[in-house]
Parts: structure tokens; sequence; C-alpha cells
């Protein structure tokens, strides 16, 4: 939950710094989050393929263990972690993720994310992953942020 | 006692892996926070994808942060992926590093032969390690010597697969972090009982067969050395389905060409129906007076995730022939202006890049498309690389 005073500043932030947060996206959250977006639901049609997001048998026919999370909301997860961490007054410069396996439905994930440069003020270089309960890392990427100073 | 030295030999960077996201200047202070944490780092080998960094100067990085920076290369073989260390132009020369299926016997060779060695990169992996080629077809493995077992990159599973082979084969090992992003830097090394300085030197300290893979925990001062694994108790990780391989066709005439492939209508409705959906509780996205009372805008903004919302049309087609199955392998994106209720983005689309490498599961052809979001003003307010990977697949069974 982010509070509007609970903002990060550039000056307490370290490199090295680690934060996390949790979450096991169930099909029904999937089901929501494609009806919120373009895949399917707005006007009643369905994107090809998008049947391996909710559906077993059909992600079982292409080769994976079961209904996948599509990598929207992967990337959304991940994107929620970054906003959490810096505050409202906070910005993304950028954001770049790599999915490199498969984020299954019901997966319990660790949204980790780690602060790998913090010297070039005010601009703040985080490495970000999603960890499921295997260890793996389906999700990797990086992003900058920029954080405001407490003398702005 | 020798003093030992420690080098991540699998290290990806920015100046030429397209899928890493770590720069070399960013490694360098990451070594710096692991040493002043009690670690033992002192360098690592740059394998870029296919891509040997010829001109790259790192002296001044090396000299500035006092770590050893090495290159080598990350080349793809009939066997799966190869790190070749002290990479000579006569190497290079013998070979089109853009192809995925080099023949390995050659490549183990002709490193030898030009003054380099060659190593079977993530051993254990499907598809791009050298297990499976040996489990499968038997492959020789007169020429190889050394096998990369503990890998970053790798499971506990695949990594224990590669010490079973190297324990049954007589193979050396060694260890490297695989590392794409900064901080998985140094998750696996090896350890050298000789220093190493040159990339001649890491030649040299790999023939003499003095070294053994390590974890970075392992680098402390008193650290007790980790158990290395093996597949024995280890369950398999997440299948992926297996592949096939044929002849890719596409019309290179589409690269370049922007389109213009939709558009989307901001509103405070749609800002807080993608809020709701994503658990989203930053008040400049869904507190209309903190937004405008003590926000940076004047007012809620909309999260750039939004721009995942627009239904675009796909954009040029370079009309890929290949597989069966297209999935989603990465998103860049780059945030410029601030999305407002009230606005309309445009998005025009282009094919940036098309290209082919192999992976845990087989063959696969990427398509990079690049977005760029315009809104009712002209202004661009962000724009995305989205890759999207096509292979074929293999159902599992029930």
């Amino acid at each position: 939950m982010v509070h509007p005073g609970s903002q990060r500043y550039f000056d307490d932030v370290e490199l090295g710094e680690e934060f996390e947060e949790s979450q096991a996206p169930s099909s029904e959250q999937v089901k929501q989050f494609l009806g919120q977006t373009r895949h399917m639901g707005l006007d009643g049609k369905k994107d090809a393929g998008i049947d391996r997001f909710t559906d077993t048998a059909e992600a079982r026919s292409q080769g994976l263990e079961r209904a996948v999370v599509p990598g929207s909301m992967s990337m959304a997860m991940i994107m929620r972690l970054v906003t959490d961490w810096m505050g409202p007054l906070g910005r993304i410069m950028e954001l770049d993720v790599s999915y490199r396996r498969p984020v299954l439905h019901d997966d319990k994930l660790r949204l980790l994310g780690l602060v790998t440069d913090a010297e070039t003020p005010p601009h703040v270089h985080l490495d970000l992953a999603l960890e499921n309960e295997r260890g793996e890392r389906p999700l990797q990427g990086t992003a900058v942020v920029e954080l405001p100073t407490k003398s702005t | 006692m020798p003093e030992h030295s420690y080098f991540d030999l699998h290290v990806h960077s920015t100046d030429g892996s397209d899928d890493a996201g770590g720069t070399v200047e960013g490694y360098c202070k990451w070594i710096e926070a692991r040493r002043n944490n009690g670690y033992h780092v002192d360098g690592f080998v740059l394998t870029e994808h296919r891509n040997y960094l010829d001109n790259a100067n790192y002296s001044a990085l090396s000299e500035q942060y006092d770590v050893t920076i090495l290159r080598g290369l990350e080349i793809e073989t009939d066997i799966g992926h190869v790190l070749v260390y002290g990479v000579k132009d006569e190497f290079l020369q013998r070979f089109d590093l853009s192809d995925i299926s080099l023949p390995y016997t050659d490549v183990f060779k002709a490193a030898e032969q030009t003054g380099g060695i060659a190593v079977g990169a993530h051993a254990g992996r499907p598809r791009i390690g050298l297990v499976e080629h040996v489990d499968e077809r038997n492959i020789s493995l007169a020429h190889i010597g050394i096998i990369e077992a503990l890998n970053g990159g790798s499971s506990d599973y695949e990594n224990g697969r590669a010490f079973d082979l190297a324990n049954d084969h007589g193979l050396l090992t060694i260890g490297g972090s695989d590392a794409h992003f900064v901080s998985a830097l140094g998750r696996c090394l090896t350890e050298f009982d000789a220093q190493v300085q040159s990339n001649e030197d890491l030649v040299d300290a790999l023939r003499s067969g003095n070294f053994r893979p390590v974890r970075v925990e392992d680098t402390r001062e008193g650290a007790q050395r980790s158990v290395l694994p093996s597949a024995a108790h280890i369950p398999a990780t997440s299948g992926q389905g297996e592949l096939g391989g044929e002849a890719i066709e596409m019309d290179k005439s589409a690269i370049g060409e922007e389109v213009h492939v939709g558009s989307l209508a901001v509103t405070i409705d749609s800002i807080a129906n993608y809020c709701e959906a994503l658990e989203e509780t930053n008040p400049l996205y869904i507190d209309a007076h903190w937004a405008e009372t003590e926000g940076p805008f004047g007012g809620i903004i909309a999260p750039p995730g939004i721009l995942n919302t627009a239904r675009l049309r796909p954009g040029p087609d370079p009309q890929i022939r290949f597989g069966d199955q297209s999935f989603h392998a990465g998103t860049r994106l780059e945030t410029f202006s601030p999305i407002r209720p009230g606005d309309t983005i445009d998005a025009f689309t282009q094919v940036k890049e098309v290209y082919e490498k192999t992976g845990r599961s087989g063959r696969m052809v990427f398509v990079v498309r690049r977005t760029r979001y315009s809104n009712q003003d002209g202004v661009d307010v962000a724009a995305t690389e989205n890759s999207q990977v096509m292979r074929q697949v293999k159902a599992l069974d029930d």
C-alpha cells in the first residue's frame, strides 16, 4: 500500500538495498486482468492464442505445464513493485524486462528489487525479478527511476 | 597454500548482447559492493552472444574499479552453446558467428589451434547444453575437456546434470553466473590457483587444470565450501515442450516501416479500472485531491502500464513462416512525458529487427517491434520495444 507520505528520497537509497513483495496470480486475477486490458472482453472478441492464459488443457497442448500468466501482467506486477517502492513522487524512466520462463497460474511469486547504482543523482538503477517457489526467475529486468531529493 | 583468484567466466552486457540489461560499469560497481561485503571477485569475462567486442577498451573502467575485465565469446553450435576464451582473429575468420548451429568439433579444435580454449556452456540445460546431446545422440567428447557445470542461470537440477556428466567422463568444470543483469554477476565463479590478469593468463590457467567452480558465498574468508549439486535428488524444472527446425521464410521489406496502429483514449475511468485490476495504490494515479494539491503534475496521471490496454493492430508483418507458437519474450519501456486523463494517445509501430537464436526450448525466431506513443499535441509520451518469439512446440502428455 502506497500512502501519500510513503515517499522514498534519493538521499536515503543505498547501493545493494533490496525490497520485495509477494503475489500468487490466480486464474481469477488473470481473467480480471485480461478483461481490463486489450486481450479480451472489451469488445467481445478474444485475441488469437489467448486460451493458453485461461485454459490448462490448451496450455498443455502448447507444451506448457498449465495455464500461464500473460507477459503484460507479469510486467505490470513488477512495475507495481517499483511504483510502490519509489512512492508517488518518483518516476519510472525506463523499464526493461525479459520473460525467460512461463509464469504459471498460482505460482507463489516473490517480486524482487535491488538497487545496483545510486550514484548519479537523482537516478537510481534497479535490477528486478519475479522468482517462483521452484527458485526459477521467469522474469528479469532493470529499471531506471528518478527520485526526489530532500533538498528539492 | 596458493593465493587464489576468482573470476566470473560468463557475463553478458548491453555492449554486446541483445538480451542483457547490465552495463560494464554497472558490473564494476557491483563487484565493488560485493567486495565491501567481504566477497572476493577479481574480475569477469564478457562472453557476448555471437559477438566478440573486438574494439572495446575497458582499461579505464578496469583501473578505476580495480577489476580485471577480459573478453571471450559465447557461440551456438550443434551441441549447444560454447564459451570461447583467448579469442584470436584467426578463430573469428573461420566462423560465421551468426550461425546458430556451428559444428562443435570444428569450434573446439579451432579454439585450441589458435591459442584459445573452448568450454561447453551451461552444460545441463535442455537443448543448449551438452548433456542432452550426449544422452540422446551419444556425441563424442574427444575434443571437450571443460564444461560450465555451475551456471548462475541454470536450475540446481540442470547444474546437477552437468556435474554428473563431468564426473562420468572425467571433464573439468568451471563456474559462471551467465549474468545478464548487474546483481547476477558473481553468483557463480571459478576459483583459480593462479593470478589471472589477461586473456592469455586465463587460457593458461584453464589449460593448467588448476581451477574449480565456486559460489560467491564460498569466497568469503573462512567460508565453508558449499556442496555442488547432483541431479540424482533434485526434481526437474518446468518443461517447455520440444522443438523442430523448419527453414525460416520472411519478408525483409517490412523492417523499418512505421505505421499508425491505433489509438487509446485515456480517461479518469480507464485509469481507475487499470489501477483496480493491478491493485495499484499510488495516490498519483488514484487520489485526485492528493494529486492536485501535492503531486508533481497538478493532477492525476496514468500509470505508464496503461499503454498495455491499447487495442492495437499488429503493424507491418514480416510474414515469418516458422513455428506454431508465439509468445512475448521481453518489453522495454521508456517514458518521456506524463499521460493525463483526456489524452488521446496514437501508436506507431515498426518492425525493428528479426533474428534467431537457440534457447532451452530449442530454435527460436525473435521479432522486435518498436512502438512510439504520441499524444494529441504530437508529443511523444513513451516508447516500447516488444520482442515476440516464435517457436515450434510438442504437446505434453497428460
